[in-house]
């Protein structure tokens, strides 16, 4: 780990740290990344893990998309995150794809940002010199932008253990010619409390803005209250309120917006029967 | 270059490689293990696969040096690691175990077609059954997502997956036959069996050797410049830079071409270089020779090409405008085809009813898993040999000698195993280009395309438009069809005439239509060019014709089966292109079985079912093809049978074996004739000096034409033979019986080697060449008999419509198939899955997309073809009605399959949501919006 951090800043900002390789390698095999030194952390056992700690879940960096979908604290612990893995591109690429690349690459589309930003997801960088925490919020700035710096590693990732009573979903859109990345994404997490009102709404979307994003006043909606078919229904329109998509070769902003409504909602509901029959 | 330790299927290797090598190509170009194939490069098509430490990756993408002290097992390690695995369980037999269960499994249930994915497929499926002893289809169909099969034979895979599980759990062997398929008339001796292909042993161990697979000492790598202008004057090309870089052995452009400047199957208009200009993108500029394809590459960026823009022409409609810029000096206009029958005028006056829509298809892509590849090489003799996975072998020998401008006699073509064809492997790709590059180094020369190469290079399915207009009276009787078709052939002829030939020929549909006038243009523009692609242009007037029966069956307020039951093509009727249709018509039964079929299911299939925003409706569609070249083609396949002392034969033909399974049906047809058990017919395929013409393999003529020349070719063997042994035992030839590889002769049992050897002995080679010629047909216009045959097919697809989301999905399809007799029928319905499942890729996601002369769909990524996860349940029905021509009663299949699938899923869309499709592919996006707007029509 430490000379992985050290070739990092040795080479920065030309090197470059390969994980799984299931972005990377195909762009370089385009011709990008050019002249770029690709630093492996394949081996880095540092790196993995999936365990529970002080309350929270914490994952290394490099762990497998695959190992996600097989671990029973993910099972347990991150309904959304769970289900995304299981649609995550194909089993090969989860073979070698790591939750940290699927992050710092940032692409506006990443399958595994709504689920984690639903749950509230901190990530830790570190560097020769420093280890600091940033919540995944604020660690998605743009497209392909992150706060990372050229000298840093996401050693790892995690988020509190849901409380009794909560639970969550994933589903994205697919199936559209011309491409195989998500038209759109949506995950929520719910909680609530005995008397059945909702304390906790986190509404995350992905592929309907130049980062991933929590749908914040569609939270606020749900929140002191029981979860009902009108309050899911205002809280699913303000999430789409929250989205501004593109208009792309995989579909018009009209739709990603029509669709988000009708997605989120679902969700929601699902996430309320969960909850009634858990 | 830096050491990679590794073992490879249980032996430890040590190997210098680059840092950028990838597994795959250590495995293949290193360790000559190239059973692993590559497909794409971008981890999108899955058949690189192997395992490394028991977890499947691709391979094409895994950076070799990540494998540093790994276990790499890849489909030439199966089978010794079963052996070992069966040692240690004490598994009975286990020292007799040639293959995994897997492969036995896979080879047993017809799992391969062309074979190209069966490697990746079986190293995700042995991932699989390590981890889940018992896997569900579910299990299997999200382990097997993107690992594509696109002769797409999912449920066979699924089957044999399922079945080599549970020998592996049981130690006992994988049965004999492993599923049921549908019922098909009582066979004779072979003919009607479902006999395993005899490639398909090759095709499940990695033997099988496709034109990649070959190497040879001092081989040189080549590659192409491509023009990445679509229309563009080129004003200088210097090629100086290049020539100097160390390793660059060759640097050819126009000026060195010494034949013919141009290739063309129908037209030569196909520039084998470019010299003065480039009509697409993909246009070939110059050709490099060198020592590695990365220097080859390297030295393809140091050629400077100067070009002027021209203006461009983006499509069929711009292309006729009088003002339109020229893509060739002749004009835009490459053909204007016209059908006439009866007058349209007084049928739509008698019409009761007349409704008049515009449809639209896209181009799509055959996206066959082997891309491109050719070998040159030049012999001590002077001649020169070219390696090829191609269609047409004969007619590349005939193209590659007029450009070099040598006689013919000097080429020698072998056609290699071809990893998926599907029309897109009829024109000239490399072969031209290895042939000169041979030529002007003196060494063989390998050009291979990636993925993105060929996706940009090779010709398309066309895109179309096609405006309908159709009478019919109260009762549903059809009076008129008239059409008017715009075919984008792009920029250059390729088939196009023949393919929109073929659209416009069939655009009123399989019905009785006594008026018909149909307007075809095929028209140049600046966009790749299209040519076959499986249906041959009857893909897209057969989406806008059953469209149109479906909207006149609502409006007539009748069943939509009733409608095209009433107006079907029968023995009796004539087609619109004058055809009496004297025999085997079954069309009709198609439609019966469908509908009873449909009738057992449900009561009321076209009326949608609904599930909370969900909506479930079936829908179906006719269609009809021709079997062979038609038009007055002369349409003729020349078959070899040799009978050995050993009582083996051999039979020898150049026909292509693109998936199809053609390698069986000739096998078949000669052990039928012969009395031959199957297994001792083995078959030479495909190489000019060796084997003779069976004409192109396109059009579903191959198993009439060359089954045929076999057919015909063992009999006069056998004939031949039974002439020997009348003579020496004394009885009439006609009183000798040949079966079980013996003549039964006055008492005595001859062994057919034996026979044989008397034939040598009187001084006659056991041997027999047939030219087979199909019936004499008409051309287009002087009415008469224009094809020779027709299969025909029903189909129904059940599918559910999201109404929230616009999302529509197949869940299941029933189909029936005229196709005269069943030859094999494992092969059959692997090639009726399949072909239905191409069709449900271009009603829903297929688009190959070109935006003013640009190529958006220039990576496998940006193509979406069905995956196993989109493969429905299939009932399939078989419809024999036999044809008498053909042999035993055969004809074709390989496009009728996937003709009606996209209607029967559109007008299935219909049914469930009130929206008809009106442009291909299926628009989640628009439909959504339609549903939302109350449209009632989807553009």
């Amino acid at each position: 780990m430490g000379e992985a951090l050290a070739q990092l800043s040795e080479h920065a900002p030309q090197g470059n740290p390969l994980a799984g390789g299931t972005n990377l390698v195909v762009e370089m095999r385009v011709g990008r990344h050019q002249g770029k030194s690709m630093v492996d952390l394949g081996r880095l056992k540092e790196l993995r893990g999936i365990q529970a700690q002080n309350g929270h879940i914490v994952i290394g960096g490099g762990t497998t998309v695959s190992e996600l979908l097989k671990h029973p604290l993910i099972a347990d612990h991150a309904v959304p995150l769970c289900q995304s893995a299981a649609v995550f591109a194909n089993p090969l690429i989860r073979n070698r794809a790591t939750v940290a690349g699927n992050l710092v690459d940032a692409s506006p589309a990443a399958d595994l940002a709504p689920p984690l930003l639903a749950l509230g997801a901190e990530v830790e960088l570190v560097s020769r010199e420093h280890t600091r925490w940033v919540s995944l919020d604020e660690f998605m700035v743009g497209v392909r932008k992150t706060l990372i710096q050229p000298d840093e590693l996401m050693r790892s990732i995690r988020w509190s253990k849901p409380p009794k009573r909560s639970a969550g979903a994933f589903y994205k859109v697919g199936l559209r010619k011309a491409d195989a990345i998500s038209v759109l994404s949506a995950a929520v997490m719910v909680a609530c409390d005995t008397s059945g009102r909702c304390k906790l709404a986190r509404i995350a979307l992905g592929a309907l803005a130049p980062r991933p994003l929590r749908a914040y006043e569609a939270e606020d909606v749900l929140q002191g209250q029981p979860l009902q078919a009108e309050g899911i229904a205002e809280a699913a329109r303000l999430a789409a309120e929250a989205a501004r998509p593109i208009s792309d070769i995989r579909g018009t902003a009209e739709y990603r917006k029509r669709v988000t409504e009708v997605i989120v909602r679902r969700l929601l509901v699902q996430a309320s029967e969960a909850l009634e029959h858990p | 270059m830096v050491s990679l330790k590794v073992s490879v299927n249980g032996q430890d290797v040590h190997v210098e490689v680059r840092e950028s090598e990838y597994l795959a190509e250590v495995l293949r170009y290193r360790l000559g293990l190239t059973g692993t194939k590559i497909g794409c490069n971008e981890a999108e098509c899955g058949v690189c696969t192997v395992l490394v430490n028991g977890t499947p990756v691709d391979s094409c993408v895994y950076p070799a040096l990540k494998a540093q002290g790994a276990q790499v097992l890849t489909i030439e390690g199966l089978a010794p690691d079963w052996r070992a695995e069966a040692k240690r369980r004490k598994l009975e037999g286990a020292s007799a175990v040639d293959l995994h269960p897997l492969q036995d499994a896979f080879a047993r249930g017809g799992a391969p077609q062309c074979g190209f994915c069966i490697p990746g497929v079986i190293m995700t499926a042995k991932a699989l059954i390590d981890q889940k002893p018992d896997p569900s289809e579910q299990d299997i169909k999200v382990a097997l997502k993107d690992t594509y099969c696109r002769c797409a034979g999912y449920s066979f895979i699924t089957n044999a997956i399922q079945t080599a599980a549970q020998s592996v759990r049981t130690g006992r062997p994988v049965p004999p036959e492993p599923f049921a398929l549908p019922g098909t008339k009582t066979p004779l001796n072979v003919i009607g069996r479902p006999l395993p292909r005899p490639d398909v042993v090759a095709k499940v161990t990695g033997e099988a050797k496709y034109a990649d697979d070959y190497h040879f000492p001092s081989m040189l790598h080549a590659r192409t410049l491509r023009a990445g202008h679509a229309h563009a004057r080129i004003k200088r090309i210097d090629t100086r830079a290049a020539k100097a870089l160390p390793g660059v052995r060759a640097v050819l452009t126009a000026a060195d071409v010494p034949g013919e400047p141009n290739h063309g199957l129908v037209y030569a208009d196909w520039p084998a270089l470019c010299g003065d200009k480039v009509r697409y993108l993909g246009d070939a500029v110059a050709i490099i020779a060198a020592d590695t394809r990365e220097i080859a590459s390297q030295a393809l960026g140091l050629i400077e090409v100067d070009y002027e823009p021209l203006p461009l022409v983006t499509n069929p409609v711009q292309a006729r405008q009088p003002d339109a810029p020229h893509v060739h000096e002749a004009g835009n206009l490459l053909k204007h085809i016209k059908v006439r029958k009866g007058d349209v005028d007084q049928g739509f006056a008698e019409a009761d009813v007349v409704l008049e829509r515009e449809f639209r298809t896209p181009f799509t892509e055959h996206a066959f898993l082997e891309p491109e590849c050719a070998i040159g090489i030049p012999e001590p003799n002077g001649r020169l040999t070219v390696y090829v996975g191609s269609q047409i072998p004969y007619q590349d020998r005939a193209q590659i000698a007029a450009c070099l401008g040598e006689p013919e006699a000097n080429i020698r073509v072998i056609g290699t195993l071809i990893g998926g064809g599907f029309g897109g492997k009829e024109d000239i790709a490399g072969q031209i280009h290895v042939a000169l590059l041979a030529r002007a180094t003196g060494q063989p020369v390998k050009m291979l395309y990636d993925r993105h190469e060929s996706l940009t290079f090779h010709p398309k399915r066309h895109a179309t438009i096609i405006r309908i207009k159709l009478g019919a009276k109260r009762d549903g009787t059809l009076t008129a069809v008239q059409t008017e078709l715009y075919g984008d052939t792009g920029a250059y002829a390729s088939l196009g005439d023949k393919v929109m030939t073929r659209a416009t020929t069939h655009s009123a549909g399989p019905y009785n239509v006594p008026n018909v006038k149909a307007d075809c243009y095929a028209m140049y523009t600046n966009n790749p060019p299209a040519g076959a692609f499986r249906g041959f242009g009857v893909t897209q007037s057969a989406f806008a014709v059953e469209s149109m029966m479906d909207w006149l069956a609502e409006t007539l307020g009748v069943d939509p089966l009733t409608l095209r039951r009433q107006n079907a093509l029968r023995v009796g009727t004539v087609t619109n292109t004058g055809q009496l249709l004297r025999e085997s018509v079954g069309l009709v039964e198609c439609l019966d079985r469908v509908g009873a079929h449909l009738q057992s299911l449900t009561c009321e299939p076209w009326r949608g079912v609904v599930s909370g925003s969900r909506v479930r409706a079936w829908g179906m569609a006719a269609g009809y093809k021709n079997t062979g070249l038609g038009g007055g083609a002369p349409d003729k396949s020349a078959a070899e049978v040799e009978l050995f002392v050993d009582g083996t034969a051999e039979v020898r033909t150049s026909a292509a074996e693109i998936g199809q399974g053609l390698v069986g049906v000739v096998a078949m047809c000669t052990a039928e004739e012969l009395g031959l058990p199957y297994q001792h017919v083995k078959v030479l395929l495909s190489d000019t000096d060796l084997t003779p013409d069976a004409g192109p393999t396109t059009a579903s003529r191959q198993t009439y034409v060359t089954g045929n020349a076999a057919r015909l070719a063992a009999r006069a063997l056998r004939e031949a033979l039974a002439t020997t042994l009348a003579e020496k035992y004394d009885q009439p030839p006609e009183m000798i019986r040949f079966e079980e590889g013996l003549a039964r002769v006055n008492g005595h049992e001859v062994p057919l080697g034996e026979a044989a050897r008397l034939m040598k002995r009187e001084g006659r080679e056991p041997k027999a060449l047939y030219t087979y010629w199909a019936p004499q047909t008409q051309p287009l216009g002087t009415g008469g008999d224009m094809h020779f045959a027709f299969s025909y097919a029903a189909q129904a697809a059940e599918v559910e419509v999201d109404l929230e989301t616009g999302q529509a999905h197949v869940l299941q399809l029933v189909a029936a198939h005229d196709i005269g007799r069943a030859i094999n029928p494992l092969a059959l319905e692997g090639q009726i899955e399949g072909g239905m499942i191409m069709g449900l890729g271009n009603a829903l996601t297929e688009e190959y997309i070109i935006d003013d002369g640009q190529i958006f769909t220039d990576y496998l990524a940006r193509y979406k073809m069905p995956s196993i996860k989109h493969a429905p349940k299939v009932t399939s029905i078989i419809v024999e009605d036999e044809t008498a021509e053909g042999p035993y009663g055969a004809k074709g299949v390989g496009e009728i399959a996937s003709i009606p699938t996209t209607p029967a899923i559109t007008n299935a869309i219909y049914n469930a949501c009130g929206v008809r499709v009106m442009r291909l592919p299926v628009d989640q996006d628009k439909l959504l919006l339609a549903l939302k707007r109350g449209d009632k029509e989807v553009y």
